[in-house]
């Protein structure tokens, strides 16, 4: 399967190190809901260190496919490995998985009951089974790194869209992800709070972290993309660097759904 | 017609115009009407009473009452007095609140759990069941499980459960425990555990704190709470009998009695709140939205800490205030044991004092009182509460 | 690379251009019943677990049930008989089974044995020892029970082979001589030779509905004159057609059927009641006729011909003191008049053709109870001379200003000002066509039915209706009272909510029957049954105004800004913005305060109203029909679960419905 790919990633200049090591494999992956087939014959290689932007048509099945990755979603056909773990019924390999796997959702899913630091805490305590005292530490690190130490003690009630998306993905963080997944992660906010989420998520990509990102913030894609990826109706339709995704679209529909979306 | 700006200073000086002076007048005139009609009542009550040759007052209070009530948590006779007889009903509504309430959250917790298994069966099995008994009239419900236990066998062929338990159209006959001396090691000793379980959910917090090692404190305490007594009851020799009640030629002797009054009452109040609570429970978890849930497991959380770190203090914000008012509607419903005769409050103070005494106003207005200062001190604790858990918003 | 000219491999080596993957069928099992079933029943061990104990539950309740229900129920005959022979016969055999012969020949005086095993010996062998001796006259009676059906022609077919062949006449001698001998074995074998009688009275045992259906009329009407029966019935059937155009907004001719909605409850009043509409309902709505067209010319500025209407306002009073003596002054709706009896004398029994002479009738007596009934109106009203003052003084300030309103010589100022006054006026003068509000047993056309006569289903849908009908307009006034910036409105409204929510129904209602008699003038009382109304839609508003609170604290307080700035009053601010948006929110509340009420209408059984419920608790303790309990219990319950359940259901679909309408905000 991987022929295009390995092309693909080969022809990409790489502006950030991207590693051999597999991250993520999908092979022939197929997911109904009900009589709805709605992912089809999905083969995804993502290497370690690829920051990989998924857009398409809503409908098309992208959210669903990132969900399928930390099973939120269960596939009915194919496989799915992450960091070599093949996601099974068993619920140890889901745990291994979920561990390794951050996600960071449209409408944040901060918890609303405990403090902005508790939200971050919260895994790493129960999980990772570390120290309260340690835990944090390495919280407030990653809410600085995201630019918000001083929301610590609050509530997310109390915390616009923006620093709520930002805590969010210090949440994530806090587990030490080997991957992010980002479903989304703008779209429920408002057009100023937009960038400071960006900027967070540029400043992680250039850190090297694996990601993969739903999203249809063009400009983001073609600043820290390695790969786009367009989906419609449920299959990957085409795949390529930013550069001739952006400035030279094979396929009718992605030239049909860029110059929708670009004309403003 | 055109206004001229005489009319209009005119129009802007009228006093029906003045917002005050309305506001004042419409206030004056409530007041009037609100007086004139409680003057009215009490005239006529006042009449009406002195036609009647009742005098008012709580004096009755103190009257001897001359009647005999069943269901007594503490000895009442004839030669007692109607303050006594008002201190019996209070004590049973308070007994058959209590009791219900606990019953009622137990089985209402459940089946509001069972009602969101993913079983389709199992669910719409709890569903109707639920439906049922909430659209079901509560007297009609109590008036039908006294009818089964008045339908039971009679003493002479009552059914042994063969622990020492009886039950027949006369209620449930059971053990009555005798404390031999010696006995209050096991109260001590379940204080102590409780203390003991206090100390050990602190110390474990503590050590996660410190080390992340979680300890299974549940399991723990549990084992805990139920053994330590256990032992201490065995170590101290067994200091408990138990009078088994024996059948006689008039019924049975010995033992403790559940009255059926009782028992009808309290299974009719705890299922049909139960399912109240049940579906509160629902929906309580259910206002949780799906994205905590996913939230929580895309950290790795189990799906069991996702329910007790997660899901459950949220849903405990939604669901705490109507359980409460459902608790209280409880504790107002048990005043429909007058219907089948259990000696509550409405029954004794309502029932037969305001019968033998005529003093209707006293006896209601008590009566209401009573109601009242309950419902009214579980709401202020149930705002203090709810002030309390409010999620902080902006 | 070009992706559009390559083509995609698929697992099972074909390939595809992109974008050309064909909707493929989902793996099998996944979909369909099977799919379902895994989905839903057998979707893990746990849930397969909890699936066969389900349908275990199940299968050890519904089958039982069904069986009482259906199967073995009886449905024939007048009375009793049948459920009894069926009864008795199953009685027989349940009785041969359970008897233990072993058990009736234990000794609880036997020697080695502890007190407490003597104990049990003793139950057992008393258990035993009654069965025995009982089982010689349990024949008797079902033998006694045979005849009396079989001379009232009942029994049913389906015994006539079992007597035969059992010939229980034959054996009840032998039995009883079994008995006497102390003859055990014998007496088993007789009870062998029963069985098929036992068999038979097994598929006979079920529910009695016979009691069901032989008071049936009571549990729909109560002690309702049975003569008169199409009349609880026809006021029934027009309920059915003046309920829906008020539930569902989507129904053709709505406009139309809701004017038949608006008359209903006038119309089912006098079929209900007998009281002839010209002296009671029709009465009030022309006294509110004579108010509304007093009072509208004074409320739409812009009304055409305004001057002239306003004339008749002014006459409105004249009219509505003439039109109380053409009808003559009769006593209030809702009153009983306090009775004085006195004999009917020739001359009254001539002026009146329903009297006879001899009979002993009553009279209203108490200056009060005179002037509510109308015998002494005129006194009545020259009592009160500072009413007459007020009266009179409006009256000319209110008739100056509408004279120079005519003449044109008053402006619209002094016109506003004199508006409280004609108001007043128009107020006062309805008042006096309200108290002539009457009973006349003169004139009826149908017989009047009292409400003592009232009871099952009807006395409980009227309760439940009335105080539907009643709390709303109540509730909301109270939820507006509550929220209003006057503070002793807010105070009074508060106390009221808060008092009545805070006590349990059953004491209001022993407060409206037993203390509402001591709040009135000597000598005057309601009905009964009024009474009870009261209290019962005192409760509901209650609860009604806290539901529409909720609604009313939904409402943003832009939408009271908005409606502030457009210059509206209060009350159009309420009636035109706030009420509409924040009924619509609350109506589940309101209907699940509905259900409420009307499952609460069974505690008026406790303060002596025969209702549904109460039918059937008189029913059981009645001797004719004294055992079966469940079926009255079980009956009534289905009743009432139909009607909260079917309530319940539209409130979720209102709820669906509105959550569609407002989702998107």
């Amino acid at each position: 399967m991987s022929d295009s790919q390995s092309h693909t990633t080969a022809q990409a200049e790489p502006r950030m190190q991207v590693s051999d090591e597999v991250a993520i494999e999908i092979r022939n992956m197929h997911k109904w809901f009900g009589e709805f087939h709605v992912l089809k014959n999905i083969n995804l290689k993502v290497h370690k260190g690829e920051r990989i932007v998924v857009c398409g048509p809503s409908g098309s099945g992208k959210s669903t496919l990132i969900r399928c990755i930390n099973r939120l979603e269960q596939h009915q056909k194919g496989d799915i490995f992450v960091s070599g773990v093949e996601l099974t019924d068993d619920i140890k390999n889901i745990a291994e998985i979920r561990r390794e796997v951050g996600m960071v959702f449209q409408h944040f899913n901060l918890f609303p009951h405990l403090t902005v630091l508790d939200n971050c805490t919260l895994a790493p305590i129960w999980v990772r089974k570390l120290p309260k005292r340690e835990a944090e530490e390495a919280a407030m690190k990653y809410l600085e790194r995201v630019r918000i130490p001083e929301q610590a003690h609050k509530f997310p009630g109390q915390l616009s869209g923006g620093q709520q998306q930002r805590v969010a993905i210090a949440r994530s963080l806090c587990m030490n992800p080997e991957i992010m997944l980002f479903d989304e992660p703008t779209s429920a906010l408002d057009p100023e709070m937009i960038s400071e989420v960006l900027d967070t998520m540029v400043a992680l990509a250039e850190s090297g972290m694996t990601m993969i990102c739903v999203t249809h913030e063009m400009g983001f894609a073609r600043k820290v993309a390695n790969r786009v990826i367009f989906m419609d109706g449920g299959e990957i339709i085409e795949e390529n660097d930013p550069e001739t995704f952006f400035n030279d679209p094979q396929n009718e529909r992605t030239q049909l759904f860029l110059s929708q979306i670009l004309q403003h | 017609m055109a206004v001229d700006s005489a009319e209009r200073a005119k129009l802007g000086s009228s006093l029906w115009t003045d917002q005050r002076f309305r506001g004042l007048l419409f206030q004056a005139l409530t007041i009037g009407v609100a007086g004139t009609f409680l003057a009215f009542i009490i005239s006529n009550t006042a009449s009406n009473l002195a036609a009647r040759g009742i005098a008012s007052g709580f004096g009755f209070l103190s009257i001897q009452a001359g009647y005999e009530l069943d269901n007594t948590l503490i000895p009442f006779g004839p030669t007692d007095s109607h303050g006594r007889a008002f201190v019996v009903g209070l004590l049973n509504t308070l007994l058959v609140s209590a009791v219900g309430v606990v019953i009622a959250t137990v089985v209402g917790f459940i089946l509001g759990v069972l009602r969101l298994t993913p079983n389709w069966l199992l669910s719409k099995a709890v569903y109707w069941y639920v439906e049922i008994v909430r659209n079901v009239p509560l007297l009609l419900q109590i008036y039908f499980w006294y009818s089964v236990m008045i339908a039971l066998p009679q003493v002479r062929n009552a059914v042994d459960l063969g622990i020492g338990v009886f039950i027949s159209n006369r209620g449930l006959q059971a053990p009555a425990p005798i404390l031999e001396p010696g006995f209050s090691i096991v109260p001590l000793a379940l204080l102590a555990a409780i203390v003991g379980a206090i100390a050990l959910v602190r110390w474990a917090r503590k050590r996660q704190a410190a080390t992340g090692q979680v300890f299974p404190v549940f399991r723990v305490n549990l084992a805990l709470i139920l053994l330590l007594p256990v032992i201490a009851y065995l170590a101290a020799g067994r200091p408990l009998g138990f009078e088994i009640p024996v059948l006689g030629n008039f019924g049975f002797r010995g033992g403790f009695t559940v009255t059926p009054e009782f028992v009808a009452l309290l299974l009719a109040l705890s299922f049909y709140t139960a399912a109240f609570i049940a579906e509160i429970v629902r929906a309580g978890i259910l206002a949780i939205s799906h994205g905590q849930t996913e939230a929580a497991l895309a950290l790795g959380l189990k799906p069991r800490w996702t329910m007790r770190l997660i899901i459950i203090p949220q849903a405990l914000r939604v669901i705490v205030p109507p359980l409460t008012s459902q608790y209280l509607n409880l504790t107002k419903n048990s005043s429909l044991g007058v219907a089948i005769g259990y000696a509550e409050l409405v029954a004794t103070l309502s029932g037969i004092t305001l019968n033998q005494t005529g003093q209707a106003v006293e006896c209601i207005a008590l009566t209401m009182a009573v109601y009242l200062t309950i419902s009214l001190s579980i709401s202020f604790v149930m705002n203090l509460y709810n002030r309390r858990i409010a999620l902080v918003e902006r | 690379m070009v992706m559009s000219e390559s083509q995609v491999p698929q697992d099972d080596g074909s390939t595809y251009a992109p974008g050309q993957h064909p909707d493929l069928p989902p793996p099998p099992g996944t979909v369909g019943l099977i799919g379902w079933l895994r989905g839903n029943l057998f979707s893990g061990p746990i849930n397969t677990v909890a699936t066969l104990v389900t349908l275990v539950l199940l299968y050890l309740v519904i089958v039982p049930i069904a069986n009482w229900a259906v199967v073995d129920s009886v449905v024939t005959g007048e009375d009793r008989r049948v459920c009894d022979l069926g009864r008795t016969s199953a009685l027989i055999g349940e009785n041969a089974r359970a008897f233990d012969p072993e058990h009736y020949a234990l000794d609880p005086g036997a020697e080695g044995l502890t007190a407490r095993q003597a104990a049990r010996v003793r139950v057992e062998q008393m258990a035993a020892r009654s069965l025995f001796l009982g089982s010689p006259s349990l024949l008797g009676v079902f033998l006694d029970r045979y005849a009396q059906t079989e001379q009232a022609g009942l029994v049913p077919d389906s015994l006539l082979p079992v007597m035969e062949q059992v010939r229980p006449a034959e054996l009840a001698p032998q039995l009883a001589e079994a008995v006497e001998t102390d003859n055990v074995p014998a007496a088993l074998e007789i009870y062998d030779e029963l069985m098929p009688l036992a068999a038979w009275g097994d598929s006979y045992d079920g529910a009695c509905w016979v009691v069901i259906k032989q008071r049936f009329t009571l549990f729909m009407v109560g002690f309702y004159d049975r003569d008169q029966l199409w009349r609880p019935l026809v006021a029934f059937l027009g309920l059915l057609i003046a309920v829906p155009p008020l539930l569902f907004a989507g129904m053709p001719q709505r406009p139309r059927a809701l004017w038949f909605s608006a008359a209903y409850p006038f119309v089912a009043y006098w079929l209900l009641t007998g009281v002839e509409l010209a002296h009671g309902p029709l009465r009030l709505l022309l006294g509110l006729l004579v108010l509304l067209a007093a009072v509208a010319p004074f409320a739409w500025s812009g009304l055409t011909a305004r001057s002239r209407l306003l004339v008749f306002s002014y006459l409105a009073p004249v009219l509505a003191v003439a039109l109380f003596f053409a009808f003559g002054p009769e006593p209030l709706v809702g009153f009983e008049q306090a009775r004085i009896a006195t004999e009917v004398t020739p001359q009254m029994a001539e002026v009146n053709s329903r009297l006879t002479v001899g009979q002993n009738i009553a009279l209203p007596t108490g200056p009060v109870d005179q002037i509510f009934s109308g015998r002494l109106y005129l006194l009545g009203l020259a009592l009160s001379p500072l009413w007459w003052m007020i009266f009179g003084a409006l009256f000319l300030w209110g008739l100056r200003a509408v004279l120079r309103q005519v003449a044109g010589q008053a402006g619209e100022a002094e016109w506003r000002a004199a508006r409280p006054a004609v108001v007043a006026a128009a107020l006062l003068s309805a008042m006096i066509l309200f108290a002539g509000n009457q009973i006349s047993q003169d004139t009826l056309s149908l017989s009047v039915v009292g409400t003592d006569k009232w009871g099952g289903l009807l006395a409980t849908m009227v309760t439940g209706l009335v105080g539907i009908t009643a709390s709303l307009p109540i509730g909301i006034l109270l939820a507006l009272g509550r929220r209003s910036r006057l503070p002793v409105v807010r105070a009074l409204s508060v106390a009221f909510i808060e008092t009545v929510r805070g006590v349990p129904l059953i004491t209001i209602l022993f407060m409206s029957s037993v203390m509402l008699p001591l709040f009135l003038p000597e000598g005057m009382n309601f009905d009964k049954f009024l009474r009870a109304l009261i209290g019962v839609a005192l409760f509901a508003s209650a609860y009604m105004a806290e539901v529409v609170r909720g609604g009313l604290q939904a409402i943003p307080k832009g939408q009271y800004e908005a409606a502030d700035a457009l210059g509206l009053t209060y009350w159009k601010n309420m009636r035109l913005v706030v009420l509409p948006q924040a009924l619509k929110i609350v109506i589940p509340g309101i209907v699940n305060t509905f259900i409420g009420l009307f499952k609460d209408t069974t505690l008026l059984g406790i303060i002596g109203i025969l209702d549904l419920l109460q039918v059937a608790k008189s029913t059981n303790s009645d001797s004719n029909w004294i055992g079966f309990f469940q079926e009255t219990y079980i009956f009534v319950g289905a009743i009432f679960f139909v009607f909260c359940f079917t309530m319940s259901r539209y409130s979720i679909y209102l709820e669906k419905k509105l959550e569609t309408g407002h989702g998107r905000r």
